[in-house]
């Protein structure tokens, strides 16, 4: 068994991944996985065969337990608080416990003297009795989005709680259990370094000390993660390694070595929850744990044996941890480390031995981060040589000797605050320089299954090859992002996506072969008047948080035409942030009177700034591409204003005619309906959100649409759709398909056949 | 797991070809396994013997003053055609050898298997008729195993047990002039011609060459064209 657990590891994770998905792929690669153990490694089957039942069963067996016990129509809850609280502006968010089921609580704050009270009031192991609903955690609205409720109900909740008011009255803090004693220490070391450090180096000290990222600078944040570099903000093995030794180190002298490794045994989970809890604190702590523990017994483990029992530990524990982004490349970088080891030994110059690890960690993680990140940094390497011996010599034992002597007097750890926040200064600009001005960044998309398939193959032949000195090896890896990159170009299918954007419009065309991708509008937030205790630190924005998301995932590196309806925040409020992602060739908007809004102005500034093609359309104007034309119907370029100078446009795509209306209402369709009378489209995208004052009976009896594809936000202020339009496009036996309701709505097409298909069922 | 020589237990290297068992995992310890002596560096055309640390004037172009001897000795000339080993025999081998032979542990033979076939891939290939150098009968009953055999058996090719040998007394007790002047032990017993035929003879270790050359003659009188021998240890 010795050196072989590592085998078992694998069968873990396939038959986990065969219960969970139930899927004949899933299926096959277990029994290929145990055939190939038959062949090769006759002596770990029966073993690894009984392993997988036992995981297979153990997975089925936790699933189903996996449920809840509460309803929807419960309106009191006594709930527990087992974790800190965390504010942001006027959104206070934690986790209960009602009735031994753990539930995602988010409470809207009313004032900033209630904000104030409850930061106070709710620590761990209080006990309230509120008035309530639940709600299912959402799903995605859009393609490749966030699956809230899978996150959830990964990790064991099922319900989110909207108290409508906490009362101190009603709360009373219970006696605590250790963990959650330890959860407010952690709270208390977390807020003392808020209130002794820097500015400018709060973030990266609670991070680095208390695995806590929430008062980290955003930008920032994005730039480490854009730069692979989010590692080091995250405790992992180098961490706790330099700390056990230095811990060790120290206690010998006051102890016996027996003594002190069972100190240390105790101290590692204690430092865990202290540093909360993340899966590569976890698995650093464990690791560490289990060697020196088999130290402490006279024996010794193989590194690979030690991570893979840590590995199946801990999916015993929770095998949802399987479906954990930082479990899989936590797990999956240090695996590649320990098995790469002949590599890095091979040289003996510092430089190489920087080189070799930064490479080997950025090549086992690229099939994680494309998935995930749907692209790859360029500097990765680099950067990494630079900054992991920065973060493992001078910040983190800085950061630890800063906070260690804060905590005996303040005043002490001046002069090593002041040199951490000289060394924080500086590493933030250079993360910043590269992020924001050359990120160097490949976006390629989510990789479909086969071409995660070719990552992982390539990565193994690359490894292989390295560990024989072909260094050419690499080349492999290197085609498959080529091909990746180059993957819609040979792809047959055209899509049209609304997608959901809330209260407004964002619709993506991609053509067959990617010969054109067009955005028509791009949502957008409608700022908000907040005082400042309500302000959030990260305010949610539908470019950031949605289209530029979807465009990436798609691997769109660069859009056609942006065409922009008309002037309106809904439409073109996320254009600003588009235009600084991609490359845009043809910004497209509307010729009518020739008046800009602010908006518009800046957003035509920044066109020239960045040397974009601006066309002022019309009526009469078209184009094509791969064969599909586009025909712009409206303005007339008269007299037209506000929502009836939006850009109409007609295009046939997938065998079927669409009519894209922007926002005109009664007038402008009047006016399309007097100078096309012959005008018909299968898809017609509802004006204005659904708007009473468009869609009128005139438009559709002229054109007849099968579809109506009506782009609106959930409780909109608007009361869009109206009622009316709804009545006539029914009367009219009109399908709906309504993004408020649907999520986004897709039509995917190969030549002039096509389905539409919606995200919400 | 433990080592197959020192049998301290030890953690095998694991890589990524190991873990794809492309490669299989190490049966010795790195200390072990470092104590072993590749040949490497110039060596003599004919018995394979490394210069380095020879004295100039046991050499002659590209021979030993061995070989030359060989070579000059009409009767013998050509007789093997050349002789290639894995390691150069040190104070360790010759503990691993009495070990493995003389002690019985078979199983050793299995810590030679992945540089014993690498380095006869890089001499020889799959079209030379592999025969080991037998054992006497008695020999063969005393020590259980043929390690010749064993070592041969390491290549995974078809294996010709073409030879038989007298029982004499044992080689490694005798002077290099009286290995010479003993008389052959071994005869051809093989069924078909060996006419046209290449031959690669194994055996463990080469020391004067004489057994491998008494070898190579009877089967050169069967009809054998080339032969040349393959052992474990050149000393």
């Amino acid at each position: 068994m010795r050196g072989n657990v590592v085998y078992i590891a694998v069968a873990a994770i396939f038959s986990i991944t065969a219960a969970y998905a139930r899927s004949t792929v899933a299926w096959l690669f277990l029994i290929l996985y145990v055939l190939f153990l038959f062949i090769r490694k006759r002596r770990l089957f029966l073993v690894s065969v009984v392993a997988s039942c036992l995981f297979y069963l153990h997975f089925v067996y936790m699933d189903q337990q996996n449920n809840t016990h509460l309803s929807y129509n419960m309106t009191v809850f006594l709930f527990r608080l087992t974790a800190p609280i965390t504010i942001e502006g006027d959104r206070l968010q934690t986790i209960v416990n009602v009735n031994g089921e753990k539930l995602q609580l988010v409470y809207y704050i009313k004032s900033s003297r209630e904000k104030q009270l409850l930061s106070s009031l709710l620590t761990p192991g209080t006990i309230c009795k509120v008035k309530g609903t639940l709600e299912r955690p959402a799903l995605p609205r859009n393609p490749n989005a966030f699956h809230y409720r899978r996150y959830l109900r990964f990790h064991h909740i099922h319900w989110i709680l909207t108290p409508q008011s906490i009362l101190s009255q009603n709360c009373h803090l219970s006696s605590p259990t250790i963990y959650e004693q330890l959860l407010s220490l952690r709270e208390k070391g977390i807020r003392q370094i808020e209130d002794h450090f820097p500015a400018e180096t709060v973030g990266i000290v609670q991070a680095l000390i208390y695995g806590e990222r929430k008062q980290l600078d955003e930008a920032l944040l994005e730039g480490y993660q854009k730069l692979g570099l989010i590692h080091l903000l995250a405790i992992s093995g180098l961490h706790v390694t330099l700390l056990v030794g230095a811990v060790f180190f120290l206690l010998i002298r006051l102890f016996t070595r027996e003594t002190a490794t069972i100190m240390l045994l105790i101290l590692l989970p204690v430092y865990v929850v202290l540093t909360g809890s993340s899966p590569s604190v976890i698995r650093a702590c464990l690791t560490a744990m289990l060697f020196l523990a088999a130290n402490y017994r006279k024996m010794t483990l193989p590194p690979l044996d030690t991570l893979s029992i840590a590995f199946l530990l801990m999916l015993i524990a929770d095998p949802y941890m399987l479906w954990d982004v930082g479990f899989q490349l936590s797990f999956t970088v240090t695996f590649a480390l320990i098995l790469s080891s002949r590599v890095i030994m091979f040289c003996d110059s510092a430089l190489w031995r920087l080189f070799w690890p930064a490479l080997i960690a950025q090549l086992s993680a690229l099939p994680l981060l494309v998935y995930y990140f749907f692209e790859m940094s360029l500097w990765g390497i680099i950067l990494n040589m630079i900054f992991v011996p920065l973060y493992s010599f001078i910040i983190l034992p800085l950061s630890v000797i800063s906070v260690a002597v804060c905590a005996m007097n303040p005043l002490f750890s001046v002069p090593f605050m002041w040199l951490l926040q000289k060394v924080i200064v500086w590493s933030d600009k250079v993360v910043l320089l590269f992020s924001s001005s050359y990120p160097l960044s490949l976006t390629l998309g989510r990789p479909s299954f086969f071409l995660l398939i070719g990552y992982v193959a390539a990565i193994l032949v690359a490894f292989v090859q390295m560990e024989k000195r072909r260094y050419w090896g690499i080349g492999w890896v290197f085609i498959v992002i080529a091909l990746h990159a180059l993957s819609p170009y040979i792809d047959r299918y055209g899509e049209v996506v609304f997608l959901d954007v809330g209260q407004g419009d964002c619709i993506y065309i991609e053509l067959p072969y990617r010969k054109a991708v067009y955005l028509i509008d791009t949502g957008g937030t409608l700022p908000q008047q907040r005082e400042t205790w309500q302000q959030r630190k990260r305010k949610w924005d539908v470019g950031k948080d949605v289209v530029i998301p979807f465009l990436k995932s798609n691997g769109v590196r660069s859009l056609d035409k942006l065409i922009t309806t008309h002037e309106d925040v809904d439409h073109i409020g996320a254009a600003e942030e588009i235009i600084r992602t991609f490359a845009v060739k043809e910004l497209l908007v509307s010729k009518g009177d020739g008046n800009h809004s602010p908006l518009q102005e800046k957003l035509l500034q920044l066109a020239r700034q960045k040397h974009i093609h601006v066309l002022n359309v019309a009526r009469g104007d078209r184009w094509s591409a791969g064969g599909t034309s586009f025909y712009v119907l409206h303005p007339s370029a008269t007299d037209a204003k506000d929502n009836n100078n939006s850009i109409v446009l007609y295009a046939k795509l997938g065998g079927v005619s669409w009519l894209f209306t922007g926002d005109i209402e009664e007038a402008g369709e009047k006016e399309l309906v007097n100078a096309f009378p012959r005008l018909k489209a299968d898809v017609l995208k509802v004006a204005h959100h659904g708007s009473a004052t468009s869609t009128t009976e005139l438009f559709l009896d002229q054109i007849q649409p099968k579809i109506a594809v009506i782009s609106v936000g959930e409780h909109n202020r608007y009361h869009h759709p109206s009622p009316s339009v709804i009545e006539r496009l029914q009367k009219r036996n009109t399908l709906i398909l309504r993004t408020d309701q649907h999520g986004a709505v897709r039509y995917t097409y190969v030549k002039n056949h096509g389905t539409f298909s919606v995200m919400l069922p | 797991m433990n080592c197959l020589i020192c049998h301290t237990p030890y953690n095998p290297m694991m890589s990524w070809r190991h873990l794809l068992t492309i490669e299989k995992v190490d049966c010795l310890c790195s200390k072990c396994r470092h104590a072993f002596m590749r040949m490497n560096g110039e060596i003599c055309d004919i018995c394979g013997r490394p210069f380095a640390g020879l004295e100039p004037s046991h050499r002659q172009g590209r021979l030993c003053a061995d070989c030359v001897r060989w070579q000059e000795d009409d009767e013998w000339k050509d007789v093997l055609t050349k002789n290639r080993s894995v390691y150069m025999y040190n104070e360790w081998m010759k503990e691993v050898v009495a070990l493995w032979k003389f002690r019985g542990d078979y199983a050793i033979v299995q810590a030679f298997q992945e540089e014993f076939c690498r380095e006869f891939y890089r001499h020889f290939d799959h079209t030379f008729l592999i025969v080991p150098i037998p054992l006497s009968a008695e020999r063969l009953y005393e020590r259980g195993f043929n390690q010749a055999k064993a070592l041969a058996e390491l290549l995974a090719l078809p294996i010709h047990d073409i030879l038989t040998r007298h029982h004499l007394e044992k080689q490694s007790k005798k002077s290099r002039r009286e290995r010479l002047r003993t008389e052959n032990v071994f005869q051809f017993s093989g069924k078909t011609s060996l006419q046209g035929k290449r031959i690669v003879l194994i055996d463990d270790i080469y020391t004067t060459g004489t057994t491998l050359r008494h070898a190579a003659k009877v089967l050169r009188q069967a009809g054998a064209t080339d032969i040349s021998s393959f052992t474990l240890i050149r000393s």
